[in-house]
């Protein structure tokens, strides 16, 4: 590589996107580097995926140019899936690629949350390394709910500085947070409006016909388990997966930290860590919305009527939308963290209409954040009915 | 990552989005789409195929990286802003994060060498700035370059609590050191960490016996470079540095090598800091000589942040001295191992045909001058060829191994044979190896 003043008349060579600038003072030079990666990631959605015909899970991830290429003699993949799910669907995923002659190793492990830690991490490092991989073209396949891929796509990520993953989701919940498709037929009832929560928040802050759907079709869809073939499910998950990725895509290192997609996880965390295991993920986002409902309409933004719909909505999906342990001191503790972690702004997803939503920066004042807290409790907590 | 073509077949659509920003959310509009002048328009894009077996969203997403390598004079200097603020990108910001009301604080991670001889330097310079500030010393060293040692910072890091945005953590110690704290502006004191760690975006820790095994490709937000630090360091350690040095100067830079060639001696004495001066010839050669090693370090990464291309000038003599500094850890240093790599692959690029034998004779005398080892009794040939095994494996099945073609010029090769090999190891063994007393 070879450096050439921007104005020097081009030569020839292969010229790179990549930008360094010199600057020169009394005190000293220095170089910016400016350097732009891009990241070109695949989300494919599809029907019989451990179908021994069907590609995808081998070769999907390659783009068209190396679709057609020979492939290797011998073909290694290393899987790490979620014990339950290994239950369920070991033996397919071991046909499949069994059929395929492939060289595999599969890793069950007990993925939940209180296991969500470094030492699962390096646990499946060793297990990688032990087995070996070419650096670039096997990737590591993850199969399970959203621990499984976080923890996968990190022990990916360090695995000699980047790793290739590909994430199957199982769950519902991560099945909208982007990623293939999934069976969810053999999910318990729970697990799917768990699910659910994440697709209402992206009905709530930014689709209101998604909303709307959500609201005249999310108990029969909860029966059914989304394996109905009518056009509500397929509609649901896809709309759900749409919005999302439209707010991840231009944003995806966070170096903006107004983010529609934080609306249920401002105080979520808090509660999630104090009762585990009590709640589910989506049931704690799904508490912190519900209360955030509340705000906005003390606050004008969302009229009383538009606050009802919403929680019978919530209700239609059989998701709690109230929580003892969720008091105004836990309130109160989760915006002073997030107060600390975004850069001294709470930068708050309020609804301000159904299916329409804005960041505000200012903090709530405590006396509202009272006010919406006593009429939560009042109008929705098991005591008061 | 590959470029995504849109597809032609005719069992696909595929449908090109872009994506606007309306108010506080993101949305997909159709590539031609008309947007409004005061769009926000992100450089992302989202495909869309359609096929028969079902949907693909392709993202496609660009993350700029920036981050600056800022080289100066007294860093620890009280009235030299640098070390505060010299990661911001405009003045204005600069002057933002010294708004009175709020309390500056920062988080120093320094290896406990450096500690004993600056510790009180770093610490003036924090309080003179009334800056609130925690200085974690510890002993970073290769045996300890460990996953442990990353979580004692983090859980340190964590009670200290700091915003994540506008506090940036600092780093100040070798190569081990900056490995370690990743994410954070770092602060080099050795010659090798501030040509070598410091300029590049690599971080890790070792892991089943191997170097580097775990890391990620984040660059600092900034590096600063101040020669000063050079002056108590070892001799030795800054014959390590200089090995680096020696080696991008051997991959593509001629005035880089004659330089070193002619001044490395003086370098080494002067520890660098002479560049005012008496010696009349070798003056300037100390902040020349590091300004032309970090440029070409910079030249060749910037373009290859994340190692898209294994292709890579600056592996040269990092093939083989993985596995060699591993097995005698510690008794040789990082650039003493490179340079033994470095020296038998000059055996190689001659016996290949590449260098004649004037040209093979300078550069050992070169490395000699620089007083680094060219030999080791370690660096068997079984150990020289499980290294281009593990090479091969990693590198996509090629060898990729760089080798000089010329005083400062390289190529990269893939067909280098056994018997080349070998007769390079005899001869190398036959020049260089010197009889040890255990």
């Amino acid at each position: 590589m070879v450096r050439q003043r921007e104005d020097a008349p081009e030569t020839e060579g292969k010229l790179s996107d990549a930008k360094i600038f010199e600057k020169q003072s009394s005190d000293g030079v220095s170089w910016t580097v400016v350097s732009p990666i891009v990241f070109t990631y695949k989300i494919t959605q599809c029907e019989n995926l451990l179908d021994p015909n069907n590609d995808t899970l081998l070769w999907g991830h390659l783009d068209e140019d190396h679709l057609h290429d020979i492939k290797p003699q011998v073909v290694k993949r290393f899987i790490v899936i979620d014990d339950t799910v290994h239950q369920l669907y070991g033996a397919k995923v071991k046909e499949y690629f069994d059929s395929r002659r492939v060289v595999y190793k599969i890793l069950p492990l007990p993925t939940t949350e209180e296991n969500k830690s470094l030492e699962l991490v390096t646990q499946i490092l060793q297990e990688v390394h032990d087995f070996g991989l070419d650096r670039r073209s096997e990737p590591i396949v993850a199969v399970g709910g959203g621990v499984c891929l976080d923890v996968v796509g990190l022990a990916a990520s360090l695995y000699r500085r980047r790793t290739p993953y590909i994430r199957v989701p199982t769950t519902l919940l991560a099945y909208v947070d982007a990623s293939v498709g999934a069976k969810t037929g053999t999910l318990p009832q729970r697990q799917l409006s768990n699910g659910m929560a994440e697709i209402l928040k992206m009905a709530l802050m930014k689709h209101r016909g998604l909303f709307e759907l959500l609201e005249a079709q999310g108990s029969q869809m909860l029966e059914s388990k989304l394996q109905s073939s009518d056009a509500a499910s397929a509609c649901t998950t896809r709309v759900a997966i749409e919005t999302m990725l439209e707010e991840l895509a231009p944003n995806l290192w966070e170096d903006d930290l107004d983010r529609l997609v934080d609306f249920g996880h401002l105080i979520s965390p808090q509660l999630e860590m104090k009762v585990l295991p009590a709640l589910l993920h989506g049931e704690a986002v799904n508490i912190d919305m519900c209360f955030m409902v509340y705000v906005s309409h003390l606050r004008g933004l969302l009229s009383a009527e538009e606050k009802s719909r919403v929680v019978r909505c919530m209700l239609g999906l059989n998701l709690p939308v109230w929580h003892q342990d969720c008091t105004l001191d836990l309130i109160h503790k989760a915006l002073n963290e997030r107060l600390r972690h975004s850069a001294g702004s709470p930068r708050m997803p309020l609804p301000t209409a159904l299916g329409q939503a804005e960041i505000f920066h200012d903090m709530i004042e405590d006396d509202l954040l009272s006010q919406a807290h006593h009429m939560w409790t009042s109008e929705l907590s098991p005591v008061s009915k | 990552m590959g470029k995504f073509h849109l597809l032609n077949s005719s069992k696909e659509k595929t449908t090109e989005y872009k994506l606007v920003r309306v108010k506080s959310a993101w949305t997909c509009k159709e590539k031609h789409s008309h947007t409004g002048p005061k769009a926000c328009v992100s450089a992302a894009k989202i495909y869309e195929s359609l096929t028969d077996k079902g949907t693909c969203w392709t993202v496609v997403t660009p993350i700029i990286f920036s981050y600056k390598v800022t080289e100066t004079h007294g860093l620890l200097d009280p009235c030299n802003s640098t070390l505060l603020t010299g990661h911001t990108h405009e003045p204005q910001q600069a002057d933002t994060l010294r708004i009175p009301t709020k309390p500056i604080r920062r988080f120093v991670v320094v290896d406990q060498e450096v500690y004993r001889i600056y510790g009180t330097q770093i610490s003036t310079y924090f309080e003179s700035n009334n800056v609130t500030c925690k200085i974690l010393a510890l002993p970073t060293t290769e045996e300890n370059k460990s996953m442990e040692m990353a979580l004692k910072i983090l859980e340190e890091l964590n009670s200290f609590t700091i915003d994540r945005r506008t506090e940036p953590v600092i780093a100040i110690g070798g190569g081990v050191c900056l490995d370690i704290v990743a994410w954070l502006p770092p602060l080099p004191t050795t010659l090798l960490s501030y040509i070598d760690a410091s300029v590049g975006a690599k971080t890790g820790v070792n892991f089943a016996n191997c170097k580097n095994k775990i890391g990620a490709y984040i660059p600092p937000v900034a590096t600063y470079l101040d020669l000063s630090f050079i002056k108590t360091i070892p001799r030795r350690h800054i014959s390590n540095g200089l090995a680096e040095m020696l080696k991008m100067a051997l991959m593509k830079h001629k005035e880089l090598f004659e330089l070193l060639e002619k001044h490395g001696q003086h370098l080494l004495e002067s520890k660098f800091q002479s560049d005012s001066n008496v010696f009349g010839q070798s003056s300037q050669s100390a902040s020349r000589s590091t300004r032309l090693a970090i440029i070409t370090m910079l030249e060749e990464l910037a373009p290859n942040l994340w190692e898209d291309d294994l292709d890579r000038l600056v592996d040269f003599g990092h093939l083989v001295s993985p596995a060699l500094e591993m097995r005698v850890l510690p008794s040789l240093l990082h650039g003493e191992a490179v340079n033994i790599d470095m020296a038998y692959m000059v055996y190689v690029s001659r016996e290949s045909g590449l260098l004649t034998d004037e040209e093979k004779n300078r550069i050992i005398s070169c490395m000699v001058g620089l007083e680094l080892p060219v030999w080791h009794q370690a660096c068997t040939m079984e150990l020289i060829q499980s290294s281009l095994q593990d090479r091969l494996k990693h590198s996509g099945g090629l060898v990729r191994m760089p080798l000089p073609v010329g005083l400062g010029q390289a190529e990269i090769f893939n067909n280098t044979s056994y018997e080349i090999l070998n007769s390079a190891y005899e001869k190398w063994c036959n020049e260089l190896s010197i009889p040890v007393d255990v």
